[in-house]
């Protein structure tokens, strides 16, 4: 028992909860939904997912150094819609430029960000609140209301959201959710074995602590900022793929529901816990819930939004109240493990003074 | 120093030069500007916000937030129209809508003040929420026919050429 | 003890000055730290330690002087130099990420290890360091559990990994047990046998004389003597001279009070405790009278007074306020009773620095200067900031003017000011002239005064020996909770007062009248 303990920290057990969570929520409404537990479901809830949990593991670098961003809706809708716009006047640029033009776009777009809340000192959510509305503002003057039409988008780009990466039995993965799935992986990875990572729980956990320690903490909320925006491009580009059709309003809200997945999936809104595997978790969990609650015909669909705030209020109150009293049990329990309350030496005898 | 003078140098007396630039800007460009119609109306566009502006500053100061505002603000609005439509009489319906904007501010105020959750993740989880309530009391319909005396009060002059959203706002600002 | 004329010094600190606006913090300080050496630096509060430590630490640059490293010259600009030019520092309050592992703490900062992190090696790696200081603890384990020493420990093994060759200690021992106390100290042996060169700032005189091989005094910015640690028979006689070079200031320098006769008896106080913060506070307080509340940082008094204000209550002992016995829980009974507490923060607790002058004096007292509806008689409001202006003399043109602009001791005397609106009959004033200029700080010596001429009781709260020497009829002294004893104004002498706030004196609870 003693070493399942050393094994998990409780931030562990937390996903855990939240796989057993989404699990018996997905029986459940498969009891309620005919034909649910069928490869059109999966297909369904993973395409619609994938824009949120790109978005959704950015965030989560940038909550992780107890900061926040904001402007990422609005980063994904100028993304798409600039994209777009550029693709259906030239229907000949390759896929890969493409893909690397929107994530560009968005990294130039954070790096604004970063600048200021790193070196600029400015709180992040008033900076983001700002470039919220600035990007939004220059997109909608740019696009002079026209939208981005369907037809007028290259073949390859329309015909992406079908396509397969691979198929599991009856179970297609989408290559949109492939490639939200390979990002939640990478950074997944970067969090828990990168050295760049582990700073960003430091910087969160202790910010003062942070700038004395002897690595360049500035620097590393600015690359946060970056990614974030660097990731909501590439969903602006996931977005354009899965709708064709882009208007100016783009985007606007997903700036929300990442923080929301994020903070369901047990990212401390203070920093220093968390991780982009358990923001993802949070943005399937509520896409899940989304999804579900529509074609269950006992509840109308109108509860959507009270049920998700509600899921949102619980996950946050569970977090504070029982992790506080588990990581409480947790320390208690070691510091007997160790054997006393301080440094303890071998063959220790007090000399006299 | 005069306290007058000293004003002018904060944020607020910058905001205030830069309300007069744009004001003379418009005034010397557009014609009919300067006319009490078109004043009337610039504040009828902009009242709700000012009310809720005011109110944040309270919050903000004391470093928190609330990005629930909106969405109570629409709660009250649906439920007020709910309940008219329903048969209650106009008054009883809005002081309904009053009192469910209030019950909303404290169900914040319990999670973030007695449990001691942040402001932001609860507030944020409110904006979801009241909206949802929104929704579920007005589906997808939309209620108008509000009885005469009460669109009156909103959009007509009720003193002189004031209406009754310029008087909340002189009100609440003193 | 490593003889000085064989072994090279690590680090050298040669004729270095730092001067503050109006301070001069250090002046032609100069100091050298040997390997494998405990160099212990003594001095009272505002001697200059914490600044020389900013600077070593590449905090501040000196402006004058240079730190010589091996014998080379080094500048030393930010953390990371300092951290890759082998100087670390340990505070009181120790700097760990509490949400990573002690693993991961001691290694965080490293720059060598990869990008990537090997976790089974970083872990056995945590455990060989801790193995070579003899601690035994979880590296698993997450910071946030751990204890104060427990941290310590973590903090040294980090300065270690980094081959760190100048250990900058900081008040390490304040919040530790006496058992982990020694455990500290066998840690220090074993930096001591790497060859690490320790400073080690301390004020229990216990405690720096029995670790230390080498020992300076800083007194005002000034390097006073730097001398090897004596023998044992020599021991006692070096440590009263330590404790004279601390203090030794000329006490004629400060304004003398004027005699009052003593009124009647305002307080007295039997027993106040407050479990784990103070202990065993007895003493009179008579109108007329100001009584000296001397001691080290740490010593607690602050907490005394923030009990008898009843912002933080006390939960033993009694208190007898004009013959009637009183618990004072809260801070409007402490007003009505007629007591005032004027804090030490005046930045962040005693003063609203956006705000004006008036709003502030005006403040704690605002009933009375509302009118029948509720709201404020800013007329009011201004007359009596102006008359405090006028009497105590605060320079500035207008009562409107934003507080936070004032110079420091401007600061001061409007804190003064709100809090003698009140119309208190007991005063309790805490480090009330600190960070203030020469000429405000005898205005503030003369207000004191003048007040205790019109029979108020005055307690003075102040790290500032000759200052409390010079101001009070009485001096009670703490150390670290504890009342160690009450000096008559001819007993309390510098000497006196210090050896009792380092704790050489038995604690005497009796009360002197």
């Amino acid at each position: 028992m003693n070493a399942l303990r050393r094994r998990f920290q409780p931030e562990q057990i937390r996903e855990l909860v939240l796989i057993a969570l989404i699990i018996g929520i997905l029986i459940f409404f498969g009891t309620q939904i005919e034909n649910y537990f069928s490869p059109r479901t999966f297909t369904r809830i993973s395409t619609s997912v994938a824009v949120v949990a790109i978005v959704a593991v950015g965030q989560t670098l940038v909550i992780l150094t107890r900061n926040i961003d904001l402007s990422v809706g609005s980063i994904v809708g100028f993304t798409a819609y600039v994209v777009g716009t550029i693709l259906s006047r030239n229907n000949d640029i390759p896929p890969v430029a493409v893909v690397l033009l929107a994530v560009a776009m968005g990294a130039v777009m954070g790096s604004i960000n970063g600048l200021l809340v790193a070196y600029g000192r400015v709180p992040a959510i008033i900076v983001t609140l700002g470039t919220l509305a600035l990007y939004r503002t220059i997109l909608v003057e740019i696009s002079g209301a026209n939208s981005v039409l369907t037809n007028e988008l290259p073949r390859w780009l329309v015909n992406l959201p079908p396509v397969n990466v691979l198929s599991l039995g009856a179970l297609d993965i989408r290559l949109l959710f492939f490639i939200a799935l390979l990002v939640v992986v990478i950074f997944q990875f970067i969090a828990s074995y990168a050295a760049w990572g582990r700073r960003l729980y430091a910087i969160g956990s202790n910010p003062d602590a942070a700038r004395i320690a002897g690595f360049p903490a500035q620097r590393i909320v600015f690359t946060a900022f970056v990614l974030s925006g660097a990731l909501a491009g590439l969903a602006g580009f996931v977005f354009l793929a899965r709708f064709g059709n882009i208007t100016v309003v783009a985007g606007q809200g997903v700036e929300l529901q990442s923080v929301a997945a994020a903070v369901v999936g047990g990212v401390n809104i203070n920093g220093g816990l968390g991780s982009p595997f358990g923001a993802f978790l949070g943005a399937i969990l509520i896409d899940v819930i989304d999804n579900s609650l529509i074609r269950w015909l006992a509840i109308s669909e109108f509860w959507r939004d009270a049920l998700l705030g509600l899921l949102i209020l619980l996950a946050v109150a569970t977090d504070t109240v029982i992790m506080n009293r588990l990581r409480k049990a947790w320390s208690r329990h070691e510091l007997q493990i160790s054997g006393s309350e301080a440094p303890v030496e071998k063959g220790g005898s007090h000399h006299a003074a | 120093m005069q306290p007058r003078w000293s004003f002018m140098r904060r944020w607020e007396g910058l905001l205030l030069i830069l309300l007069i630039v744009i004001i003379a800007y418009n005034a010397l460009n557009t014609p009919g500007y300067l006319t009490v119609n078109n004043w009337v109306n610039l504040f009828q566009l902009s009242i709700e916000k000012i009310i809720v502006a005011l109110i944040m500053t309270f919050i903000i100061i004391n470093a928190e937030i609330d990005l629930s505002v909106a969405s109570m603000m629409g709660l009250s609005a649906c439920l007020t129209g709910f309940l008219y439509a329903g048969g209650m009489p106009m008054a009883g319906a809005l002081a309904v809508g009053l009192l469910a904007g209030v019950i909303a501010g404290l169900f914040n105020s319990f999670w973030i003040g007695i449990v001691g959750l942040p402001s932001l993740v609860v507030t944020l989880s409110g904006l979801i929420m009241f909206r949802g309530l929104a929704y579920v009391l007005l589906e997808d319909r939309s209620i108008g026919n509000f009885p005469a005396w009460f669109n009156q009060l909103g959009q007509q002059p009720l003193i002189g050429p004031f209406p009754l959203a310029m008087i909340i706002f002189f009100g609440s600002v003193s | 003890m490593p003889n000085p004329t064989e072994v090279r010094p690590v680090l050298e600190i040669r004729h270095v000055s730092k001067r503050f606006d109006a301070t001069q913090a250090l002046e032609d300080v100069s100091l050298t730290l040997y390997p494998g050496e405990v160099h212990a630096l003594i001095g009272e509060n505002g001697a200059g330690k914490s600044t020389l430590i900013k600077i070593m630490t590449g905090v501040h640059r000196p402006d004058t002087g240079e730190l010589l490293l091996d014998g080379k010259p080094v500048h030393v600009n930010n953390s990371q130099e300092a951290q890759s030019l082998g100087i670390a520092a340990i505070y009181q309050e120790p700097m760990v990420f509490p949400d990573l592992n002690v693993a991961e703490n001691i290694f965080i900062s490293h720059r060598k290890r990869g990008m990537i992190v090997n976790w089974g090696r970083l872990y056995k790696d945590a455990a060989a360091i801790l193995a070579q200081l003899d601690v035994r603890l979880d590296v698993r384990m997450p910071a946030r559990g751990l204890t104060l020493a427990a941290q310590q420990a973590v903090e040294i093994a980090k300065a270690i990994s980094l081959n760190v060759r100048v250990l900058i200690m900081d008040e390490p021992t304040a919040s530790l047990s006496a058992h982990e106390v020694d455990q500290l100290f066998r840690l220090i042996g074993a930096l001591r046998s790497k060859g690490v060169a320790i400073l080690f700032i301390g004020h229990r005189m216990e405690e720096v004389f029995r670790i230390a091989d080498r020992i300076t005094v800083l007194r005002d910015g000034k390097l006073i003597s730097s001398r090897v640690r004596a023998s044992a028979a020599e021991l006692p006689s070096q440590r009263e001279q330590v404790i004279r070079e601390m203090v030794g200031r000329e006490v004629s320098d400060f304004f003398a009070k004027i005699e009052v006769p003593r009124g009647d008896l305002l307080m007295s106080v039997r027993n106040l405790g407050k479990a784990g913060v103070f202990t065993g506070v007895s003493f009179d307080i008579h109108a007329g009278e100001v009584l000296g509340f001397a001691g080290l940082i740490g010593a607690r008094r602050t907490d005394v007074g923030l009990a008898l204000f009843g912002i933080e209550p006390a939960d033993s002992g009694e208190i007898i306020f004009n013959g009637r016995p009183v618990q004072i829980k809260t801070p409007e009974h402490a007003m009505q009773l007629g007591i005032a507490y004027v804090t030490e923060d005046r930045r962040g607790l005693g003063l609203t620095l956006p705000m004006s002058i008036a709003t502030n004096i005006t403040l704690p007292t605002l009933r009375r200067y509302l009118n029948g509806l509720g709201l404020i008689r800013r007329g009011d409001e201004q007359r009596t900031a102006e008359e405090y202006r006028d009497r105590l003399m605060i320079r500035t043109p207008s009562v409107n003017l934003e507080v936070g602009k004032l110079s420091g001791g401007n600061q001061q005397k409007v804190m003064l000011s709100k809090w003698l609106n009140a119309r208190p009959r007991l005063l309790i004033l805490d480090e009330p002239t600190r960070g203030i200029d020469v000429r405000a700080k005898a205005e503030v010596h003369h207000i004191i005064s003048d007040l205790a001429a019109r029979g108020l009781g005055i307690i003075l709260i102040s790290s500032d020996l000759p200052e409390v020497l010079a101001m009070s009829d009485r001096v009670l002294v703490m150390r670290e909770g504890r009342q160690m004893g009450i000096f008559t104004r001819s007993e309390a002498t510098q000497e006196t007062v210090m050896t009792a706030a380092m704790g050489q004196h038995e604690p005497t609870l009796a009360v002197q009248p």
